[in-house]
């Protein structure tokens, strides 16, 4: 049994586990070891379950089966899992997107809608992007055009995703080339789910180019459309303090916290818990006041937009619960333990499900409806201070939390790089070429208890920016480095490395940019974009000196946003290896091939420090191909690698 | 050759098997005061409580010793092992000469020396007879006290409350078990006990037997008095070492063997309860009465009668009891007075309320344990006690309760030199 | 007499070894069916991490064997021919004896009786787990051919580390 430091570098963490095990309360971490050894044919990707005349799976060793029933060996049943996990991430990014687009296009029709448009700049200009003439129109009726082209892109059979056009020119002759411009997000993933029928596609690379085409859909579809239109309904993000771990409940306060994804239901509740009334109702069950908080993307939602504190990342949920002072935990979909039924159950938490696509064991289900929001919104919220006076355990709330900065997207760092007058990616990309900064590195994805909670994100993030690579962070990282302190302005002066110091200092900012959750990865779309159309730094993603990461991921999601990171160029490390070890070609394919057709692949590395020195290689190689001088200041090769730290630990 | 073989339980048997399957040719007399076919002494409570009969529990055919060839004197008391004369002798005055001797001559119950100990009604519980004749006894009795709350006074009390006796044991310990438990185990079976209907007063003694001819009760030394139509006493077994007063076969508690189950005589052997055998975890000789010592030391002492250099394994107490359903295993130091210096006792309680673990570490080694409830895995944590194996690296996985054999391995594999045993090298051999 | 061994470098911890075992033991021997059984049917065997390998342990059927020698129904006993050590259920009374010298933790103590392995005495084709074994990292052999696969592989490591 692992202990709690080893489980966790997070401090609130280690407490919280230690009180969790005092109880004899049994969390993720725990049933991840009561599952071991995990069975070696799915981690390798080579058993198959697609029809009944298996299941089949091969042997590896070579002594037993080397093909299925149908005769399909360890390439295609690999080829054939992994494109289905991106099918499962695609969908659940898109669907997030489909419904952002479907309150977008309530608000443009009702204007007693709960929702309205805040952000009419961005409405504006997304309006001219796509092509919607503004004569004559009113906000209302742009609008409306606007969320029926995005409405559009879901269902759409012919063409290209329109946000493809945002891509470098060179990367989308490169998507055409390899035949994986996406049509519609709708339609790739269906194809997905076509091909890898019994007896369709059984050409593993045939088969990963359909993932890889479903992925892109994803990321400059499904995504981009969950984070264009989310800006539109509920404003573009400004740089915000907020502070993140568990720390931020307070117990002497109505805590409620909401836990999920889709900004929809988390923005009406920010707003009901604001609402008087139901301050004053908190006040008369005999709380001090009303304190919401976020855990997982949905925390990351209304951090960046109205700077809410968050409770914590993936792996933290269940321990909120374990403070006995969280009096609703609010989920709606993703990355929703089903264990906080039963969970919550020993506790006085009421756990409440909102979704009509996401029931949970024990939960009670108050429907969101999107017509009826702010009323509904306030149902919960009351429901939840209702629930104060229940509480019965002792609270056991850890007393660490972090301050931080957030709020960047791919529309800000134009102003914070150029100024307010004179916004431009100019300066950024002149850093870069000056090697003052080394590069920049998208570090994201979940956590996952097979790797010490937060350890993979937070030295990675420190050994990059120790190496002058401006980090830029979303999902589970970013609530990660948050706690570790990463990410305050002073972060720079105690982490980075002299040149991105400089930088630092001279706009103010931490040196590591929180972009917002999951979906948002496609604000790291559009800056390295944004980046090459600059100019300087070559003609396509692929020519930047960037690298991108997930330490500790372990969703279908991630695997999707992994396809789409590195379809769209970028070198991507993964702490956790795909499953597709046990097939050496598709191995080979994601590994090296992926390289040749789009400029990106990826690699398994699960010691963050040998990761970071990965993707620091690959940017000085982007550099040195791009003609760079090198790093402005060198910074020597030091720090301990996880296995050192493992063996200095004991 | 012609071996004597005093006794027919456990250690004598297992010693005539072993030696008739070394030796087909050798002579085997089976010497014995009682008159029944090879029965388990052990499982004597499960014919008071009439779950089983007599052939249930013999533990070999009843064909035994014809099958291998024994000459088995049964209903013949030796009163003497005459080892100058290499003879022994019988209560008849028979003399049977031998050329090894294994003396397994088991024990006989304490009985407690107090007034109307002879009462009809008053049992010890050792042998088949007994059993048999408090069963019989048992119809008409309504209410029964046990004397003594060790193994066999507990097995006796919960056969007779199956029965449907009204059963109270008196117990002069201050809980029960205390010679293999300590307070929170006890207190596990003290309650367990009282849950299925039987009372139990602990520190208390009897001072006499109550009844005209037959008995009626029992009064304590505090002057209180229980009625009862049945005693059955469990305060202990001596070793019959008797036998050989007045020779040069050394005995204390029980007769002194070696590892080779060998006596302070040449040619003659003892096994089993009779004796006080090497306790590797103590680290001096001790009479741990139990079966599997038993049928060790018997095959052991068989095995070199015939020339075989064999040795008993590292052995400590242990003892594995199941009393209405719940179930004990111990071993090692784990009675409640065998406190050793700079021992550290860890007790974890749950996850059921019956369920309970007691670890007993000295320094690095794990001394003793104690499982009440779930017992899997007991041996595995059992061969580390036996072995003297230093554990430092595994003591937080094993108070945690994860000792099965996968867990302790990189313990094992990094003391491969007490882990000779065949089979543990089949595991290191493909790890 | 034949054994099952085990090659921990080829087990991939599957636990097919276990699923199967407890379908062979059950009344039904069907796998759906099992499920469903008042009995809960138990694997003889378990696989376990091993500091990031597997380990699966099932009965050594010892020789002498502990579980045999604590045996005070006369219930488990080895086999003189095969070798087998085999718990005679009929006999076995609960006591755990077996449980507390199994140095393996083989032996298990059921809602009953004894649980071990009976190198799937109603099996012709012979031990199930064996056959359940995708990679071939349960085995059956007799002793010398253990002894030789030993040998081999052995030869093979030093091979590798002179490479």
């Amino acid at each position: 049994m692992k202990t709690p430091k080893q489980r966790s570098v997070d401090p609130a963490t280690v407490a919280m586990l230690e009180a969790a095990a005092s109880k004899g309360l049994a969390v993720a971490w725990d049933r991840q070891e009561a599952m071991e050894p995990q069975c070696g044919f799915g981690q390798l990707g080579i058993c198959c379950r697609n029809c009944t005349m298996g299941p089949c799976r091969i042997d590896p060793f070579g002594e037993g089966p080397a093909a299925g029933i149908c005769g399909a060996d360890a390439d295609i049943i690999a080829a054939r899992n992994l494109v289905r996990m991106i099918a499962g991430g695609a969908a659940a990014h898109s669907d997030h997107g489909r419904d952002i687009a479907h309150t977008l296009l309530m608000a443009a029709e009702d204007e007693k809608c709960d929702y309205q448009v805040k952000d009419e700049a961005k409405l504006r200009a997304l309006a001219e992007e796509l092509g919607v003439k503004a004569d004559g129109k009113d906000l209302r009726q742009i609008a409306r055009a606007v969320a029926e082209i995005a409405f559009g892109q879901f269902g759409q059979q012919h063409g290209e995703v329109v946000f493809a056009a945002r891509a470098p020119a060179d990367q989308q002759k490169r998507w055409q080339r390899a035949r994986v411009m996406p049509r519609g997000v709708d339609r790739e993933i269906v194809e997905i789910m076509h091909r890898t029928h019994i007896g369709v596609d059984n050409d593993p690379v045939n088969i990963i180019l359909q993932g890889v085409r479903a992925s892109l859909g994803d990321g400059w579809g499904g995504s981009m459309i969950a984070t264009d239109l989310s800006d539109v309904l509920f404003r573009t993000p400004e740089w915000v303090r907020g502070r993140a771990n568990l720390g931020v409940l307070e117990p002497a306060n109505v805590n409620i916290i909401v836990h999920g994804h889709e900004p929809t239901l988390s923005e009406m509740i920010v707003a009901a818990a604001q609402d008087k009334e139901m301050v004053e109702l908190a006040k008369s069950q005999g709380a001090k006041g009303i304190t919401l908080s976020g855990i997982c993307c949905t925390a990351n939602e209304i951090l960046m937009r109205h700077g809410i504190p968050v409770a914590g990342n993936f792996l933290q949920q269940e321990l909120a619960v374990t403070t006995g002072v969280v009096d609703a935990m609010i989920v709606d979909v993703q990355c929703i333990f089903p264990a906080l039924g039963a969970l919550s159950q020993k506790f006085h938490t009421k756990f409440i499900s909102t979704s009509p696509k996401a029931k949970f064991p024990f939960a009670e289900h108050i429907e969101f409806e999107e017509s009826r929001a702010l009323e509904i919104a306030k149902r919960i919220v009351r429901a939840a201070i209702e629930n104060f006076p229940n509480r019965k355990t002792e609270p056991c709330v850890p007393g660490h939390s972090n301050p931080l900065v957030a709020g960047f997207t791919a529309e800000n760092i134009y102003a914070m790089l150029g100024g307010r007058y004179r916004p431009s990616y100019r300066p950024l990309n002149d850093a870069i070429m000056s090697g003052r900064l080394r590069g920049v590195a998208g570090v994201v994805g979940c956590n996952n208890p097979k790797h010490r909670h937060d350890y993979g994100h937070t030295e990675m993030t420190k050994e990059l920016i120790r190496n002058d690579v401006l980090v830029a962070v979303t999902g589970c990282t970013a609530v990660a480095d948050a706690k570790a302190g990463l990410m305050c302005p002073e972060a720079a002066m105690e982490y980075a490395g002299r040149g991105l110091q400089e930088v630092c200092r001279a706009v103010g900012a931490p040196p590591v940019l929180h972009l917002g959750s999951c979906v948002d990865n496609s604000r790291i779309l559009v800056v390295l974009s944004n980046m090459v159309k600059e100019g300087g730094l070559g003609e396509s993603i692929a020519d930047l000196p960037v690298a991108g990461a997930a330490p500790e991921w372990m969703s279908e999601k991630a695997v999707s946003i992994g396809f789409y990171v590195v379809a769209s160029g970028v070198f991507t490390v993964l702490g956790e290896p795909l499953p597709v070890q046990g097939a050496p070609r598709v191995t080979r394919f994601v590994c090296e091939d992926m390289e040749e057709l789009f400029g990106g692949k990826f690699a398994f590395e699960a010691d963050p420090i040998k990761a970071a020195r990965l993707m620091i290689d690959h940017i000085d190689a982007k550099r040195s191909a791009l003609h760079l001088p090198g790093p402005m200041y060198e910074v020597p090769y030091a720090p301990r690698t996880a296995v050192e730290e493992a063996r200095a630990a004991e | 050759m012609k071996v004597v073989i005093i006794g027919n339980h456990a250690a004598g048997l297992s010693a005539a098997e072993t030696l008739r399957k070394l030796d087909s040719a050798c002579q085997i007399t089976v010497i014995s005061n009682e008159k029944v076919p090879p029965y388990s002494r052990c499982l004597i409570p499960y014919l008071v409580s009439g779950e089983k009969t007599v052939e249930d529990i013999l533990f070999k055919p009843v064909s035994f010793y014809e099958d291998n060839r024994i000459d088995a004197m049964l209903g013949c008391e030796v009163v003497r092992v005459l080892p100058k004369e290499k003879q022994v002798l019988l209560d008849s005055g028979e003399r049977v000469a031998y050329e090894a001797l294994i003396v397994a001559a088991g024990g006989t119950c304490s009985m407690p020396n107090i007034p109307g100990i002879e009462k009809q009604g008053v049992f010890g519980f050792r042998t088949l007879a007994d059993a048999e004749r408090i069963a019989e006894y048992c119809d008409g009795v309504d209410t029964a006290v046990v004397l003594g709350g060790g193994l066999v006074g507990l097995k006796a009390a919960v056969a007779l409350n199956e029965r449907g006796k009204q059963v109270t044991v008196a117990v002069g310990s201050p809980n029960v078990l205390s010679q293999i438990v300590a307070e929170p185990e006890a207190q596990v079976f003290e309650e367990h006990l009282t849950r299925l209907g039987i009372e139990i007063f602990t520190r208390t003694n009897p001072a006499k037997v109550l009844g005209d001819e037959k008995v009626s009760g029992i009064e304590t030394t505090e002057g209180r008095k229980i009625e009862a139509q049945l005693v059955i006493v469990g305060k202990g077994v001596r070793a019959n070492t008797q036998l050989v007063k007045g020779t040069d076969i050394q005995a204390e508690h029980g007769i002194l063997i070696d590892e080779h189950s060998r006596t302070s005589v040449p040619d003659v052997y003892a096994a089993g309860d009779v004796t006080q055998s090497p306790d590797t975890v103590r680290g001096e000789t001790w009479t741990n009465a139990l079966w599997p010592h038993a049928i060790e030391e018997g095959r052991v002492a068989a095995e070199n009668v015939m020339g075989r250099d064999t040795v008993l394994g590292g052995r400590t107490s242990m003892n594995s009891l199941v009393l209405g359903g719940l179930s004990l295993i111990t071993s090692g130091l784990t009675g409640a007075r065998e406190k050793l210096e700079g021992a550290e006792e860890i007790t974890r309680k749950g996850p059921g309320k019956t369920d309970c673990k007691r670890f007993i570490f000295q320094g690095n080694r794990l001394v003793g344990f104690a499982l009440v409830g779930k017992v899997d895995n007991a041996g595995v944590l059992g061969s580390l006690v036996k072995k003297r194996v230093d554990v430092a690296q595994a003591k937080e996985r094993i108070v945690a309760g994860e000792y099965d054999f996968a867990s302790m391995f990189p313990v094992i594999r990094d003391n491969r030199e007490k882990f000779k045993e065949p089979e543990y090298q089949e595991v290191f051999g493909f790890f | 007499m034949k054994k099952v061994y085990f090659d921990s470098r080829k087990c991939l911890g599957c636990h097919s070894c276990e699923f199967a075992c407890a379908v062979e033991h059950s009344e039904s021997k069907e796998a759906a069916k099992a499920l469903l059984e008042e009995d809960r049917p138990l694997p003889r065997r378990r696989v376990r991490p091993v500091e990031g390998a597997c380990l699966t342990i099932g009965c050594r059927h010892c020789d002498p064997a502990p579980c045999v020698e604590a045996c005070m129904a006369g219930a488990m006993t080895k086999d003189a021919d095969t070798g087998e050590v085999i718990c005679d259920t009929d006999k076995c009374v609960g006591c755990w004896m077996c449980v507390m010298v199994c140095p393996f933790g083989a032996v298990r103590p059921g809602e009953v009786f004894t649980i071990k392995c009976d190198m799937c005495a109603d099996r012709e084709a012979g031990p199930v787990c064996v056959e359940a074994c995708p990679t071939g990292a349960l085995f059956e052999a007799t002793a010398d051919e253990f002894a030789q696969r030993r040998k081999a592989r052995e030869a093979a490591k030093q091979a590798e580390l002179k490479t």
